[in-house]
């Protein structure tokens, strides 16, 4: 028990292996658990197509389904079982017909045997370096009771180790027999879950090497599994440089003492139309200006529209795209879990060093997002934030809040906590007339100006006065002329 | 020891007396099966050396206890195999000459050492 070098291997699925920080610890039994549909199978080939991959002789030991629906299956996924050995040890479809029915002793007495037996020659005559059996709880029926399957499994898994095998079993759960008593027999068990809310992968138990907890997300597609790990921040980190990332409208600088600094997260705040997505595409056009890339993730809008829009107020989102400058995703409502929406951010910063992340809106993210409840939305929202803050990523988050005007409020989502910058935009009403105003109510890495400014968006972009010092109560909405307005700004 | 003892075996289902033989013969005896009346009593007819009948009763008519009251008459000890043995079964079994009864699902243990029992009270009479 001292300090043995655990060598892993590949579970054959990317993103189980980071989970797993790595893999399977090799010559180790695993349990694969739940329930019907779930995808315990796909990953079972999954497990035996790395090794066959990585060279290894690997033994598929099929219980129930026959070899022949396992490789039907396997190929309508365009997995590959051509190199994988297969003990079939399925109920043969001639019972049926043979009438091989029998009651004169109990089938623990007739078929373990015979079982064993095939397992042990096929096992000693190919040698696997991997195992997966599938479902291993069909052995139960085959043992008397309860302390005979257990010494059955112990042994079992026993003698795989020291044939050196690695090995991955599934088991069946049901109500009047519970697989609870595997776990207590295995190095480690991953669980498998399939609701409403999209496919989690978990891993409860992983003896000798720590693990990502929590509930990942996972999806079955061509090939097999695809597994997005959640992300933990305090995983990953980049050294930047803190520096203020420009607007490239000097009076938003102003208010901003600078601009947005890099590695920090910033809540633009503000009732609907009243300029938020411009605002925040400003710093990627400024950004775009620099040679660095943004990618913006619209849950609330259509490209088309938004692309038109910008082209109408003097952002060029088209010619931002085509230089790779900025990437604009337009998210589909249900079509992913918050987990998969992290690890495509998390993907796309990684691969191509983006440098602004805008979330446009956080209400769309909370609809669009096939999460149970809103807790765990913007819990996932916060370590995404968190993530890329680390990575040095300058996160635009954009809040619509109901009220146009009326009553302040900073944020409705509930995660102005989150924010190192918050930027709100009003509508006010003067003298009958509707007007704009921009303001910082938070900053946490230096000091900001404490006034209001006026706004226009016009066709040459965003215009932004001087501050408002003639207006009183102006975050009521309606505020009042301090003194006979004069020419605020010079827009 | 001698030659094999020899046991009779009838039965419906041939699985059963298929893995009835295998137990019997790793315990050293000679097994003649039957799944059909007809066929036992052919197979009667042809062997005198007989030993021991063991009869699963399950899917036969009343015929059977015929059959069990020849072999009674003839001095051959019987074992009888049913799912259910409810009491009126028993005690046309026992009053028939059937030395034990057992229900089915057996464990082959104790099949075994009832067996290797009723050869010993063979020989000792």
């Amino acid at each position: 028990m001292s300090n043995i070098q655990l060598t892993k291997i590949s579970t054959g699925t990317t993103g189980l292996d980071e989970i797993l920080r790595g893999g399977f610890i090799a010559k180790r039994s695993y349990l694969l658990r739940g329930d019907p549909g779930t995808g315990k199978t796909i990953l079972g080939m999954n497990y035996l197509t790395a090794g066959v991959e990585s060279g290894e002789t690997v033994l598929f030991v099929n219980l129930e389904e026959s070899a022949e629906d396992i490789r039907d299956n396997a190929s309508t996924l365009d997995i590959d079982l051509s190199d994988v050995h297969f003990l079939d040890l399925s109920p043969d479809s001639d019972v049926f017909v043979d009438e091989q029915s029998y009651d004169i002793f109990t089938p623990s007495e007739v078929e373990q045997e015979p079982l064993t037996q095939a397992i042990t020659e096929r096992v000693e005559s190919i040698d696997p370096d991997r195992v997966f059996i599938d479902p291993l709880t069909r052995l139960r029926h085959l043992t008397s009771d309860e302390y005979q399957f257990r010494k059955q499994v112990i042994a079992f898994m026993h003698y795989l180790k020291e044939q050196g095998a690695t090995v991955l079993f599934t088991s069946q759960h049901s109500d009047e027999s519970s697989d609870d008593d595997l776990q207590y027999m295995t190095d480690g068990t991953i669980e498998l879950e399939n609701s409403t809310h999209g496919r989690t992968i978990s891993v409860p138990k992983f003896r000798g090497s720590s693990v990502n907890e929590g509930d990942h997300a996972m999806r079955i597609k061509t090939g097999g599994l695809a597994v997005y790990p959640e992300i933990s921040p305090t995983n990953h980190s980049r050294t930047f440089e803190i520096e203020s990332v420009s607007s490239g409208v000097p009076e938003v600088d102003q208010l901003l003492h600078g601009g947005l600094e890099r590695g920090t997260i910033s809540i633009l705040s503000g009732p609907t139309g009243v300029g938020k997505t411009t605002v925040g595409t400003q710093f990627m056009k400024e950004a775009a200006g620099r040679g660095e890339r943004s990618v913006m993730y619209m849950f609330e809008e259509t490209l088309e529209t938004f692309r038109e829009r910008s082209e109408t107020i003097n952002i060029p989102v088209k010619r931002m795209q085509e230089q790779g400058a900025l990437e604009v995703e337009e998210m589909k409502p249900l079509d992913r879990s918050a987990t998969e929406f992290a690890h495509r951010v998390r993907k796309d910063v990684e691969e191509n060093d983006t440098s602004i992340v805008m979330i446009d809106g956080i209400d769309g993210y909370k609809l669009s997002l096939r999460d149970d409840n809103e807790r765990v939305l913007v819990r996932k929202l916060h370590s995404l934030c968190r993530y890329l803050k680390n990575m040095g990523v300058t996160v635009i988050l954009v809040d619509e809040i109901d009220t146009i005007t009326g009553e302040f409020q900073a944020t409705e989502a509930g995660i102005s906590y989150l924010a190192d910058n918050i930027i709100f935009l009003r509508h006010l009403e003067v003298t009958g007339e509707m007007r704009k105003a921009i303001g910082v109510l938070k900053k946490r890495t230096s000091d900001f100006e404490r006034t209001l400014r006026e706004f226009e968006i016009t066709e040459h972009g965003l215009k932004v006065g001087e501050p408002l010092t003639q207006l009183n109560s102006v975050l009521s909405g309606s505020p009042e002329v301090a003194q006979q307005p004069s020419e605020s700004y010079n827009g | 020891m001698g030659e094999a003892a020899l046991i009779l075996a009838l039965g419906k289902q041939e699985r059963n007396l298929e893995l009835l033989a295998g137990l019997l013969e790793n315990g050293g005896y000679d097994v003649e099966i039957a799944t059909s009346m007809s066929e036992f009593d052919e197979l009667l007819s042809v062997r005198d050396d007989v030993a021991l009948a063991v009869l699963d009763v399950d899917g036969f008519t009343e015929d059977i206890w015929k059959r069990c009251e020849q072999l009674n008459d003839r001095d051959i000890p019987m074992l009888v195999l049913a799912a259910q043995i409810p009491p009126a079964m028993r005690q046309k079994a026992v009053s028939r000459g059937a030395q034990t009864i057992l229900e089915k699902p057996v464990d082959k243990a104790d099949l075994q050492a009832t067996i290797r029992g009723l050869m010993e009270y063979i020989r000792m009479n």
